[in-house]
């Protein structure tokens, strides 16, 4: 077990830079998901921690060590690919057994642990097999029961549930749960399923084109996302992100959309937005479940009209598409009180809205 | 899918043509083999089978004499025999050996990025373009008619061959199969000869198999840098023309047979590789 300190990493490939000037500190034990869109780079990342690529600059620190001197194989990592990596011209067996056998374990030790292995991850019926014959779903359960045998000081897994249909993906993510318990291991979990993230992780860093968007604890970040690329891309259904133009007319503030509708600020976000004087265009930022219908529930709360264009049904709520001129608020009715075409009032609490700052995406006021 | 009584048919006459195109000569030089001196030329009237099989071309060869002929050779097939087995053996090792560490290196590690064109280059002129200076380099450092001489030749001519099969080999391996081996605590040797390896085995046969007939059939090299005690079998072939009993068809297709042995067996040998071939079933994309 060990913590992991990233010092303002930068990983450049020739003139394109993977990561930039990364900081993640990750305690002894804690469960740390990377999530970010396809490219951003996770398993660049993940390889400067294993060793597999050289840092550009910056370090890594294991329990406050760099072992940017130590031969990878001495670091003894755990790392689950993105496809498994199985080495197909072995046995399951074999497989499971290759660490070991690296590290001169003692065989009869490496014959109890790899049954103890196969057993955990229940593929013990599958041990004598090549492993070349394995179905999907097996070799991901190989692929971890290989990593974890060696009892590596970290673990890290990327993206080991991306393959795998919806229903053992479900049970592969408790099951990781439970193995994360068992083992008390450090892990990095790399995802771009926010979903995956919020549900196993005990932090999350959040991650676009190279560049860290935020690191803190799945409610934080849903909560409290430190800009408009966290906000957008946290949370389902997503945040309705309204951009537009700040204007002050006689004594209320407005953001001005494309297109003609117009959201008087008011409260809280109204003091986010004037925070800094040097923005003059926003994102109104507001989650769907809260903006509500019917009667006003607070004096400030921001009061427009829309028409609804849609209603989707998900499980006892439907969602709904709400059009004010040009532009597209989503909602959600938990009563089922409004119909297609209806033209309605919605509130939004100015507490629950978010102010960006359009041009960098960085959060106003909070 | 169902196929048509009539597709299937075509498809057939298409089998049974290439096979004919493909057999027919050595059907021809299998049964020649096997046929007296009376009965190679139409004096007597061709036929497909010998009436009169007989061992006397191969007797011949093997010793330099045989009953009932009249002609005897100065030399038997022995010592062309060995010569073109370990020429060529070596000659395929060198190339093979060098050809998979050079691939290995340039796919893997990115080293050398230009060698692979160069090398290819190399494989654009014939030989024989070139064959006057390494003649006379391997003159200069006593090659000429040994087996190490003609082995080096061998391996260097067959090297970009057996380099460009194996990088396309090479590329096909996933890195992170190499990555999680270094990973469980491999160095990169092992990873080398303990994983990647032996997932190109049926890459690293089939390349060998095709090197070794290359240098196995090769007819000009031997020619211009043996003279007498490494020459190989398709000079020693040659020599068989000039002989005073006229064309000996009977021995060049005995020989022809015993030269044909040793490539059928090790495609034999490596048979199951071939068939087959790379499946990488690693990945799950
Ligand atoms: N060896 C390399 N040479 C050049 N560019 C690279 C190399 N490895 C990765 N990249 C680039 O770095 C960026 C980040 O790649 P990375 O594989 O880390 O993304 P990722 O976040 O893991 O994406 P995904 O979700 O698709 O796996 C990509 O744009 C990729 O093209
Ligand atoms: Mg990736």
């Amino acid at each position: 077990m060990s913590s992991i300190q990233i010092n303002n990493v930068t990983k450049r490939f020739g003139d394109f830079t993977a990561v930039e000037d990364m900081c993640l500190d990750i305690e002894e034990g804690e469960f740390v998901a990377l999530l970010g869109p396809s490219g951003c780079g996770k398993t660049t990342t993940m390889n400067m921690i294993a060793g597999l690529e050289d840092v550009t600059e910056g370090s890594i620190l294991f329990d406050g060590q760099d072992l940017s001197g130590t031969k990878i194989q001495d670091r003894n990592i755990g790392f689950v690919f993105q496809n498994y990596a199985i080495f197909t011209h072995l046995s399951v067996y074999k497989n499971l057994s290759y660490g070991l056998e690296v590290k001169k374990v003692d065989k009869a030790e490496i014959d109890r642990r790899v049954k103890a292995m196969a057993d955990r991850m229940s593929i013990s019926h599958r041990l004598d097999q090549p492993a070349s014959s394995l179905s999907v779903n097996e070799m991901q359960k190989l692929a971890i029961g290989r990593s974890a045998i060696v009892e590596p000081r970290i673990f890290l897994l990327d993206e080991p549930l991306s393959n795998l249909d919806a229903g053992f993906r479900a049970y592969m993510r408790a099951e990781l749960k439970v193995l994360q318990h068992e083992f008390g291991q450090t892990m990095i979990y790399v995802t771009h399923d926010q979903i995956e993230a919020m549900s196993l992780a005990d932090k999350i860093a959040i991650i676009d084109q190279g560049k860290l968007m935020q690191y803190g604890s799945p409610l934080e970040i849903y909560n409290n996302p430190a800009n408009r690329f966290v906000a957008n891309f946290v949370g389902s259904p997503r945040m309705n992100l309204i951009d537009g133009e700040l204007r002050e007319e006689r004594g209320t503030l407005r953001l001005m959309v494309h297109g003609g509708a117009e959201i008087p600020l008011s409260g809280q976000v109204r003091s986010e937005f004037s925070s800094d004087t040097k923005v003059h265009s926003g994102s109104f930022g507001i989650r769907p479940q809260d903006i509500y219908f019917g009667a006003r529930r607070a004096e400030d709360d921001i009061e427009m009209h829309g028409t609804v264009e849609v209603l989707e049904r998900v499980g006892p709520k439907r969602l709904v598409y709400l059009q004010v001129l040009e532009t597209m608020f989503l909602a959600i009715d938990d009563q089922d009180q409004l119909n297609v075409g209806d033209e309605v009032p919605f509130y939004m609490p100015p507490a629950k809205s978010l102010a960006f700052d359009l041009a960098s995406g960085r959060r106003l006021g909070g | 899918m169902k196929v048509s009584p009539g597709a299937l048919a075509l498809k057939y006459v298409f089998v049974l043509l290439a096979a004919a195109v493909v057999l027919y000569p050595l059907l021809w030089m299998v049964t020649m083999a096997f046929k007296p001196y009376p009965e190679w030329t139409t004096v007597s009237g061709l036929t497909w089978f010998p009436k009169n099989p007989t061992l006397q071309n191969f007797e011949f060869i093997f010793y330099g004499e045989a009953e009932g002929l009249v002609v005897s050779l100065d030399r038997t097939i022995v010592g062309p025999l060995i010569s073109s087995l370990v020429t060529s053996i070596c000659g395929t090792l060198l190339a093979v050996v060098s050809g998979t560490l050079a691939s290995y290196a340039v796919v893997r590690f990115g080293l050398a990025q230009s060698l692979p064109l160069s090398v290819l280059q190399l494989r654009l002129f014939p030989p024989l373009a070139v064959m006057i200076p390494v003649m006379v380099m391997w003159a200069f450092i006593g090659a000429v008619d040994t087996w190490w001489g003609l082995s080096l030749i061998y391996g260097i001519v067959t090297l970009p061959f057996a380099f460009w099969l194996m990088k396309t080999f090479f590329e096909e391996v996933p890195v992170e199969i190499e990555d999680a081996a270094r990973v469980s605590g491999c160095s990169y040797w092992r990873v080398f000869y303990r994983i990647t390896l032996p997932i190109v085995k049926p890459g690293l046969a089939t390349c060998a198999l095709f090197v070794f007939i290359l240098n196995w059939s090769d007819y000009l090299l031997a020619l211009l840098l043996t003279q007498k005690d490494w020459v190989t079998l398709p000079v020693y072939m040659a020599t068989l023309t000039s002989a005073m009993g006229g064309q000996m068809y009977g021995m060049k297709a005995a020989l022809g047979v015993i030269a044909a042995i040793p490539p059928v067996v090790f495609g034999l040998m490596i048979q199951k590789h071939l068939v087959r071939g790379l499946t990488f079933g690693a990945l799950k994309q």
